[in-house]
Formats: C-alpha cells, sequence, structure tokens
C-alpha cells in the first residue's frame, strides 16, 4: 500500500496532493484525539491510523484513486465529533464528577462559615466584606454541580425541557443573589449565600428602589427554589433506580431542603422573623448535607464511571 | 441498519472466533452481516476501549508488516458475559418473531 505517513514522493505534484490528504486525516485525529490523556491518546492515534490506513489499502485495491480511497476511509471512520465525543466519555468522563465533587465540597464550607460566624463572630467581622468573594465561590460550585447533575441527567435519560428550565432557573436565583450582595454588601436579602441576614431591614424606608426590586425578586426566587428542589429531587429519581445507592438520603434532603427554602421565603414574605429565623437554621444543617451527600455522590460517579459501558449513538 | 447498543455484543462474538485488531473486527461485521449493519468505524474503538476497562476483553500489541498493531481478544468474563448475552438476545429475538409472525399470517 502507499503509505501517507512514511511515503516522500519525488514528483511535486503527487507529493502536495498526498501531503494534503495527510493534513486532512491528521487534522481528524487531532480533532478527535483532543483532549485525552498522553498515554491514551498515543495509543487511540496509533490505532485509528492503521485503521485509516488498512481502509485506504482495501479501496485502492478496489480501484479507486488515493484521493476517493482517502475520502471513502474518512467517511466510514465517521463524524469526529461522535468519534470524539464518545472517546471523551470513555476516557475522560470521571474526571467531571471528580470536578463535581471537589466543586460541592465548596458551599458546605461557606454554608459553614456563615454559621460559625452569624453563631458568635467566631471569625473575624472583616470577613464581611468578602461576602461578595464567598458567594462568588458559592456560584462557581453551584454551577459545577448543576453542570455535573446535567452529565448525569443526560447519561441514561434525555433532559426535558421543565428540567432544563428549573436547573436554568435555580443557577439564575444564584447569580442575582450574588449580583445583589455584590452591589449593596449589606442586609439585602440573599437566597443561596447567607440566608441567615434576612431581617427586618428586608424593606425598609432608607431601602433604595433597586434595593426594592431586587429584594422582592429574591423573595420570589426563594419561593422558586425551593419548589424547583422539589421538582428536581423527583427527576432525579427517575435517573436511575439506585443512583449509585444514594437515592434514599438525597430524595429526602433535597424534598426537605425545598421545603425549609420555600418556608424560609414565606417566612420572611409574611414577617415572621422566628418562624425565618428557625427555617434559616434548618435550612443550613440540610443544606450542609445535601451538600455533603452531592460529594458523595459525585465521588461514587467517578468511581463508577470508569466502569461504566458507554452509550452508542 | 443502525446498532445501537449491539456492538458490543457483536464485538465479544467476533473476538469469540479469535483475536483480532479493529478494522478486522469493524469488517467483520459488516461482511458477516452482508453490509445490513452498518456503522461508523471510528466509534468502534470507544466500545473497544470500554469493554476493556469491563475487563471483558484485553489487549496486547503485535508487529505486522513492520508496524504496531493493537489486537483484542476475549477474556474468561468476556466468554461468560457472551454466553449470558446470547442467551438473552436468543429469546428476546424469539419473542419479537413470535410477534411478528402472528402478525404476518393474520
Amino acid at each position: 500500500m502507499e503509505s501517507l505517513f512514511q511515503r516522500r514522493q519525488p514528483d511535486p505534484e503527487r507529493g502536495i496532493v498526498i501531503m494534503s490528504l495527510d493534513t486532512d486525516f491528521k487534522h481528524w485525529l487531532n480533532q478527535a484525539t483532543r483532549g485525552l490523556p498522553t498515554q491514551v491518546n498515543t495509543v487511540v492515534r496509533c490505532e485509528l491510523e492503521a485503521h485509516y490506513e488498512d481502509a485506504l489499502s482495501e479501496h485502492q485495491a478496489l480501484g479507486k484513486s488515493l484521493h476517493d480511497a482517502h475520502l471513502s476511509a474518512l467517511v466510514e471512520l465517521g463524524d469526529v465529533k461522535a468519534v470524539a465525543q464518545a472517546l471523551h466519555d470513555v476516557h475522560l468522563a470521571h474526571r467531571r464528577y471528580w470536578k463535581a465533587a471537589f466543586a460541592s465540597i465548596a458551599p458546605s464550607i461557606a454554608f459553614l462559615l456563615i454559621v460559625f460566624s452569624q453563631a458568635g463572630h467566631t471569625i473575624p467581622l472583616d470577613l464581611f466584606n468578602y461576602t461578595g468573594l464567598l458567594g462568588f465561590l458559592t456560584f462557581f460550585a453551584v454551577f459545577y454541580v448543576l453542570r455535573s447533575f446535567k452529565v448525569l441527567l443526560a447519561g441514561s435519560h434525555q433532559i426535558g425541557r421543565p428540567t432544563s428550565i428549573v436547573m436554568w432557573s435555580l443557577l439564575c436565583v444564584t447569580i442575582l443573589s450574588v449580583i445583589s450582595q455584590w452591589l449593596f454588601n449589606n442586609h439585602v436579602a440573599l437566597v443561596v449565600n447567607d440566608p441567615m441576614i434576612v431581617t427586618d431591614q428586608l424593606f425598609s424606608e432608607t431601602s433604595l428602589p433597586l434595593e426594592w426590586l431586587l429584594n422582592c425578586a429574591n423573595v420570589i426566587s426563594v419561593l422558586v427554589l425551593g419548589v424547583g428542589w422539589i421538582y428536581l429531587s423527583d427527576r432525579l429519581i427517575g435517573v436511575d433506580d439506585d443512583l449509585y445507592g444514594l437515592v434514599k438520603p438525597l430524595r429526602y434532603l433535597l424534598l426537605l431542603n425545598g421545603v425549609v427554602i420555600a418556608s424560609s421565603g414565606l417566612a420572611t414574605l409574611l414577617g415572621l422573623f422566628n418562624a425565618n429565623v428557625i427555617s434559616v437554621i434548618a435550612l443550613v444543617i440540610v443544606g450542609t448535607s445535601k451538600y455533603a451527600v452531592w460529594t458523595l455522590l459525585f465521588f461514587r460517579a467517578a468511581y463508577q464511571d470508569s466502569k461504566r459501558p458507554i452509550q452508542m449513538a | 441498519m443502525n446498532l445501537k447498543g449491539s456492538l458490543p455484543l457483536l464485538i465479544l462474538f467476533i473476538l469469540s472466533e479469535g483475536p483480532r485488531h479493529g478494522y478486522r473486527i469493524a469488517k467483520e461485521i459488516k461482511t458477516q452481516s452482508q453490509g445490513v449493519l452498518d456503522f461508523k468505524e471510528g466509534t468502534l474503538y470507544p466500545t473497544l476501549h470500554a469493554l476493556e476497562k469491563q475487563e471483558l476483553i484485553e489487549a496486547y500489541t503485535e508487529i505486522e508488516n513492520g508496524r504496531e498493531r493493537r489486537y483484542y481478544r476475549l477474556t474468561d468474563a468476556g466468554r461468560e458475559s457472551l454466553t449470558k448475552d446470547l442467551e438473552e438476545w436468543n429469546r428476546y429475538s424469539n419473542a419479537v418473531s413470535l410477534i411478528l409472525k402472528g402478525a404476518s399470517s393474520s
């Protein structure tokens, strides 16, 4: 056969054609193997190169020109994106879960920091100047967690429009609360980041119109968030009968989380300060436990994923 | 025809006849099905690697025409899995045939 990888043609015109085909296939190969770990990359490239050369040789033996044989071989290999995706599913999917697992630790830490700081100023007061930073950290963590949920949900089920809307709503609520915290860094109601500082100053006469607007949006968001968690928990049950053995704790924690967030929002709306404080304390406990279970879930998913059969397109 | 989900079974079956490299597995699936079962050959390798991770097949390298080639062979676990999957497949296809025969005779 005429190997594209070893041969160098003396004929300049033919040489250009071969170099072009060579570049064409190399481009396909680079796209298919991009991002794979070095060792895997070498093996996969070697296999695909050998496959391509065999196909090229066979098509040429059937009388096709080098150019046509090259095109047929590439068509037979298939869509490069599908191949790259399938390779990533096999060799890299666990990395996403590791990332999610580490990311989901962050909100737990943020929650605990808030609890300690509220409970007795065990954390220097200056930290309050950096609550925006904490919020931003939480935002990234939640973003990763939601993204990983998406991966998890897409593993064996298609994500329906309602689930997608709920997930993105949760993300928007988080962004909204981060923005409000960043803008004012005061006693503005915070949905995800710092719910313990929801007080009767929420709607004071001194509040700016924009504060009023954001506060109203946040209170509504609290309710949306609660409903969202409850809906998401039910969707998660449909993903996998077992969900790595964590289906029951996760389901109950998410349901409970939804209930306490919603009750906190309702108490805020009705001006029931004590009920709100109780809800918020419950929220911190349940929320921290929830993130802990998520962390465990993603760690287990990362471990299981190495043995998970891939889904063929 | 789309191979959706049945590619791992076909690979295990082909490998039960002896070690093969990727290209030959792809060609045998197409040849033995007389071209009915068609698939994009690039996606064969992720499936092979997934089976390897599940320890149903194992890979080894051989030098062929001066270049390294990765061959695959069935493991004991793979042989067991194949037997189970074939039984399952036969039960399934018999059930479908029974229904379709009923439909064609009515």
